[in-house]
């Protein structure tokens, strides 16, 4: 469609122009760093882009906002996620180096569990995780948490179907 | 990066599964999970042939665990398990959302990593991010400067000015209040009273122990340790405070105070503990290897740019920066 995407285009740049700058300086007060602030602008407008806008966008700049809000968030999770996987791996008897490209493929791994595990509430996310991570018997669980075996099993299976639905919507 | 996709749905043309069939599909895999009776397990086959979407969503149910499974394997066991509970401290989207807001709302120019005291900062009446520093007047003219990652609260009642130091370092500069209320400082491990003074306070060891630095006057300083005796450090000194019982006062050090000069100073500091320094003023993680844990770092640093100082350090002493990601450094001998 080619006509839909060059007005999409034509969306995008007179966004651009008008709201570059001041996207640019909200981040920067945000961040307090001009170059965290100037990435996050570019990675706004690539969604923008992504994003096909057909029509003009009736408040361009709560919904850059919007967006932009979302991709820091995104960073001080993932800069979260990276320093304890950093300590994680500090803390480990042997020391473990693994290359810079299997860090990533781990990181990457790591960043779908949290994900996952993100929207669960605190207590089923404690025994979903020493369930399927440390691999512990509901009995076991049960008598670290003061529940029944059963309580256990319960809210293991509730978990998983918010996990399931996480991934199928 | 979406190649490495870890969790994919599976069969997603099959479409939506009923929740009913879906918790008892959840229901069925957590009860054979452990020690199911031959009777559990028929039962369990005549409900997963009874209908597709049955096996539906057992096999979706499986390959989620399963890909669950691989991932923890992926990044090893320990790794996982420690990272997994560490990581992701801001808990929904909803609520990082929010937080958001209320750090512009008040004029935060910080946003804080996700470390442990994250939360604290977020709900605290003053905070600053990682690498910021602020400098305030409160009320009754008693002035405050946060150094970097700091959250405090403040109590002014009227018969008790209370500033609780839930995390970080501050310098504060006493004043003379018009009501005559003390005044005092709380943190997770004591409690100080100054007596006409200017001191910095920090919070040590996670909440388990301060450290005093007393520049003028004095402060009186009662352990939350009880069965230390409330101790007073003269202007001069500085001392640090354990719960687990410890006092070690010594002459005051210039590095003490030279953050609210925006100042790192080390003085034949072990590198390990230079770097742990400066990791306060960064986000993510500044690692040091153990054979270069030892080498004395000596010199006065800008704290406004950290990447300066580890390009610094590398000119001063036999080392190596390690760029792994930004927020990931670690320094070795070169």
């Amino acid at each position: 469609m080619p006509s839909s995407s060059f007005a999409a285009h034509a969306e995008v740049q007179s966004v651009y122009q008008a709201h570059h700058q001041w996207l640019r300086n909200v981040l920067q007060r945000k961040l307090g760093n001009a170059c965290d602030a100037a990435d996050v602008a570019h990675d706004t407008f690539e969604r923008l882009i992504r994003a096909n806008v057909r029509e003009p966008l009736s408040e361009p700049r709560a919904y850059l906002r919007t967006i932009a809000t979302r991709l820091v968030i995104g960073r001080a999770r993932r800069a979260a996620l990276e320093a304890a996987y950093a300590e994680s791996l500090a803390l480990q008897p042997v020391a473990v180096e693994p290359s810079v490209e299997h860090r990533a493929l781990i990181l990457e791994a790591l960043e779908q569990l949290c994900e996952l595990l993100d929207t669960l509430p605190m207590n089923s996310r404690r025994i979903f995780l020493m369930a399927q991570v440390d691999g512990l018997s509901y009995a076991e669980i049960a008598q670290q948490l003061g529940l029944t075996p059963n309580a256990v099993q319960k809210s293991l299976a509730r978990a998983l179907v918010h996990c399931y639905t996480t991934v199928y919507g | 990066m979406d190649g490495a996709k870890l969790l994919r749905p599976h069969a997603p043309e099959a479409g939506r599964v009923d929740p009913k069939v879906l918790r008892q599909a959840a229901d069925w895999w957590t009860r054979l999970r452990e020690d199911a009776s031959d009777a559990d397990r028929a039962r369990f086959e005549q409900w997963r042939r009874a209908q597709p979407a049955h096996e539906l969503a057992w096999q979706r149910l499986t390959a989620l665990t399963r890909d669950v499974a691989s991932g923890v394997a992926q990044a090893g066991h320990d790794v996982a398990a420690h990272t997994l509970r560490q990581a992701p401290l801001i808990q929904s989207r909803r609520n990082a959302i929010r937080w958001m807001v209320t750090a512009a709302g008040v004029g935060l120019g910080a946003w804080a990593m996700g470390e442990a005291g994250t939360v604290r900062r977020i709900t605290a009446d003053l905070s600053t991010g990682t690498g910021e520093r602020r400098a305030l007047t409160l009320p009754d003219g008693t002035r405050l400067e946060l150094n970097t990652a700091s959250a405090v609260d403040l109590r002014y009642t009227a018969t008790l000015r209370e500033v609780v130091l839930h995390e970080g370092e501050i310098l504060v500069t006493t004043a003379q209040d018009a009501k005559g209320r003390p005044f005092q400082v709380r943190t997770r491990s004591g409690i100080l009273t100054p007596v006409g003074t200017r001191f910095v306070v920090r919070d040590l060891d996670d909440g388990r122990a301060l450290r005093v630095a007393v520049l003028q006057g004095a402060v009186d300083v009662r352990s939350l340790n009880a069965a230390d005796a409330p101790r007073r450090v003269q202007a001069g000194n500085q001392a640090e405070f354990s719960t687990a019982g410890g006092y070690a006062p010594r002459p005051l050090e210039a590095a003490a105070s030279a953050w609210t000069h925006g100042m790192l100073i080390a003085d034949e500091l072990p590198l390990a503990q230079f770097l742990q320094e400066l990791g306060r003023y960064r986000p993510g993680r500044l690692a040091c290897s153990t054979e270069a844990a030892a080498l004395r770092v000596v010199g006065a640093f800008p704290l406004a740019d950290t990447e300066r100082v580890l390009d610094m350090l590398q000119d001063v002493l036999p080392v190596r920066v390690r760029r792994y990601t930004r927020y990931w450094v670690s320094v070795g001998l070169a």
